[in-house]
């Protein structure tokens, strides 16, 4: 165990210890931040840009179904009588568009929109928002309840309750979703940070050609139970820092601006019993997943080899959170008992599905079952690619190889 | 059994359909230093690598100090493997420092330790370079002290000779030979024979394999045929194949090899200057462990 340690402590110095390793992980949720805020204000300023009846030099609308009230006809609206008249101009005038409403459209709401040569479908779009705003609008007004126009346009807002094992009503608050997110958070830091910083270990130290070296100081066990510790202390390290960094912008944000959470929270109305088993599965998750990256770290012909083999079972392991709605309201269905129990999904899904209490007694039970089968499978099976792997330069282990070694 | 000695019996080993080493037995003793020569694909590599557990042997008997290989021995073992590298993220000291706490060596000590070394070695400047930045003679010097640092009782050297010049490798060799002096045991594999011939106690020469040769330099040399006639000449060097004699030449010396046991040294000096051959100095010996091995590796 010293050995391992000692191993730890020096994977987990020689990465601390980069200047890229910090610069990355400031750099990165500052990243997300910008991409966050550039994608959200393009999407707004696009949306705004599409509703703005401006852009356009001239909207006719030919009304044959007379939906549309005299007053709205300012400018850019005008209206015209017949499609024909106005072919010209709208040809002539690429920011010019004919909208023809025909005489049924009351039945069938159906219309046309028309542009010149040098239309596009973004003007075309820009050209059936407005005119649909327009369109809602006077439908709007037209009804006399106007209590009536509000519940159709909205927004609606609910709060939420729920009776807890006494029979009292509680707030169904934020509390119900920390333990579920931080789960998956945990997993998320623990199982794939982790196991990437694993693989990079593993196949840079075959490429450097020192693992020989190394074998020949501490036993295979000793060395990967040390960089196991060493390279998953790396992953809390970073996670430790946005979360100082999360902590750092809301502080800053809510002096300078005077905002505070748009939520309380109330410790005592989180549900903790989920918490044993989203601790299992995190362990369990973590141990699969490290193994399997030594063993794709140890089979690889180098770093960049290496990394193109584990994609593969990085897109498996990371499929349920592609089907998270599905899984979560359809928990009995057919593709969640096949993710809960199939390897490398089993992990994920098991979490989501017990963070969101949607787990049977009988499926808990497999599940359990299941992972710790998993992770000894992956242990020996590591252990064994390792040490036919880690000497073998410049070429991968055939299967036939693997199959013969594993014997 | 000697305290540090190694002990090979009838070991084999396979890669699949190839046998790398074949049925091989070899003793190491205490305080020697023993010379493992072959050419590149020989087995020295799969041998010492069986030696050490990191491949299993498929039979045979493979031990050091009287018993198999396990992690008790990891400090009174040195390893320098053919296949070398090191961590090029890491600096000089920070890496040698770490394999000496790997072998259980205290902090404080393995730090005096590495400040002894890198003196030794003239690499005291560079202690806080990465060793991406060293030159690969300076990156040899660094494995040579991990394999070093803790003072070995038993040093197992696969090619440490590889890739040095002409003065990085006498200094290898006087590091060797330094703790040979102190009792270290000695094993290493090479292709250097000249040396193995000034450094080594006993060898093993092994072809795919299989044993060719093994024991003491001076009874191998004497079981491989007559003495043969080391001429040191000026200008016109021996012919490599006279009448009467097959000849190798190294710098000003020719090892000259009767082509027939019953030719006489004079016989041969007489072509020699008849051919024009300026003779400086000559005398009979064994014929080198060089000519041996070549030889032995035409012949095998």
């Amino acid at each position: 165990m010293r050995k391992s340690l000692t191993i730890a402590k020096f994977e987990y110095l020689k990465i601390v210890k980069r200047k890229s390793f910090w610069f990355s992980t400031l750099f990165f949720p500052l990243f997300l931040c910008l991409v966050m805020f550039v994608s959200g204000y393009s999407s707004v300023d696009s949306a705004k840009k599409m509703e703005d009846a401006s852009s356009f030099d001239v909207m006719y609308i030919v009304d044959d179904a007379e939906v549309i009230p005299d007053e709205i006809f300012a400018d850019p609206f005008v209206r015209a009588y017949d499609v024909e008249s106005v072919k010209d101009d709208i040809m002539k005038n690429p920011k010019s568009v004919l909208i023809h409403i025909p005489s049924d459209f009351r039945s069938n709401l159906s219309y046309e929109i028309f542009l010149g040569a040098q239309g596009n479908m973004v003007l075309s779009q820009s050209a059936s928002t407005i005119i649909e705003s327009v369109l809602k609008s006077v439908a709007m007004s037209s009804i006399e309840d106007q209590t009536i126009a509000k519940m159709i346009e909205g927004p609606y807002s609910a709060s939420k309750y729920f009776y807890d094992e006494n029979g009292e009503i509680k707030s169904f608050g934020f509390e119900k979703y920390i333990l579920p997110i931080a789960s998956i958070v945990v997993f998320f830091l623990a199982v794939f940070i982790s196991s990437s910083y694993m693989l990079n270990s593993v196949s840079s130290e075959k490429e450097n050609r020192m693992i020989e070296t190394m074998l020949s100081m501490v036993d295979k066990k000793s060395l990967m139970l040390g960089k196991m510790i060493g390279l998953t202390c790396v992953a809390f390290t970073q996670f430790a820092a946005w979360i100082g960094l999360g902590l750092l912008g809301y502080i800053v944000v809510s002096k300078h601006f005077g905002t505070t959470l748009p939520f309380s929270i109330n410790w005592a109305d989180i549900d903790w019993s989920m918490l044993p088993l989203n601790i299992f599965l995190i362990i369990a998750g973590f141990v699969f997943f490290n193994c399997v990256m030594i063993g794709v770290g140890a089979v690889g012909t180098g770093i960049e080899d290496s990394k193109s083999l584990s994609s593969v079972f990085i897109i498996l392991s990371i499929f349920p959170l592609y089907l998270l709605q599905s899984l979560i309201t359809q928990p009995d269905s057919l593709l969640a008992k096949v993710f809960s129990f199939t390897p490398f999904t089993s992990f994920m899904t098991l979490l989501l599905r017990n963070s969101f209490g949607t787990l049977t007694v009988l499926e808990l039970g497999i599940g359990i079952g299941v992972s710790v089968l998993y992770s000894i499978v992956a242990l020996y099976l590591s252990y064994k690619l390792f040490e036919i792997g880690c000497l073998m330069y410049n070429r991968r282990p055939t299967l036939k190889e693997v199959f013969k070694y594993i014997k | 059994m000697a305290k540090y000695s190694i002990s090979v019996r009838n070991f084999s080993k396979s890669f699949g359909d190839l046998k790398a080493v074949d049925d091989l037995s070899f003793e190491v003793e205490d305080g020697e230093i023993f010379a493992f020569l072959g050419a590149n694909g020989s087995g020295k590599t799969t041998t010492i690598r069986c030696l050490l557990k990191i491949y299993m042997a498929d039979k045979g008997e493979l031990y050091i100090n009287g018993k198999e290989y396990n992690d008790s021995l990891n400090n009174e073992i040195g390893y320098l493997p053919e296949e070398r590298g090191l961590y090029k993220d890491s600096t000089v000291f920070d890496i040698l420092i770490y394999t000496a706490l790997l072998r259980g060596i205290e902090r404080n000590s393995a730090a005096k330790k590495t400040r002894e070394y890198l003196d030794l070695v003239g690499l005291s400047d560079s202690a806080g370079k990465y060793i991406s930045q060293l030159s690969s003679g300076m990156q040899q010097k660094v494995q040579l002290g991990i394999a070093l640092i803790h003072d070995p009782e038993i040093l197992i050297l696969d090619e440490p000779f590889r890739g040095l010049d002409p003065v990085n490798r006498q200094m290898f060799i006087d590091i060797l030979l330094e703790r040979a002096k102190r009792g270290v045991t000695i094993l290493y594999s090479t292709h250097v024979i000249d040396e193995a011939q000034k450094m080594a106690d006993k060898i093993l020469i092994i072809k795919s394999g299989k044993r060719l040769e093994y024991g003491r330099i001076n009874e191998v040399r004497e079981r491989h045929g007559s003495t043969n006639l080391f001429v040191e000449f000026d200008g016109k060097a021996p012919l490599v194949e006279g009448k009467l004699y097959r000849s190798s030449i190294d710098n000003k010396i020719a090892e000259i090899i009767p082509k027939d046991k019953s030719v006489s040294s004079n016989d041969i000096l007489k072509e020699l200057i008849d051919h024009g051959t300026k003779i400086v100095s000559a005398k009979l010996d064994y014929p080198s462990l060089n000519q041996i091995f070549i030889d032995l590796m035409k012949n095998a």
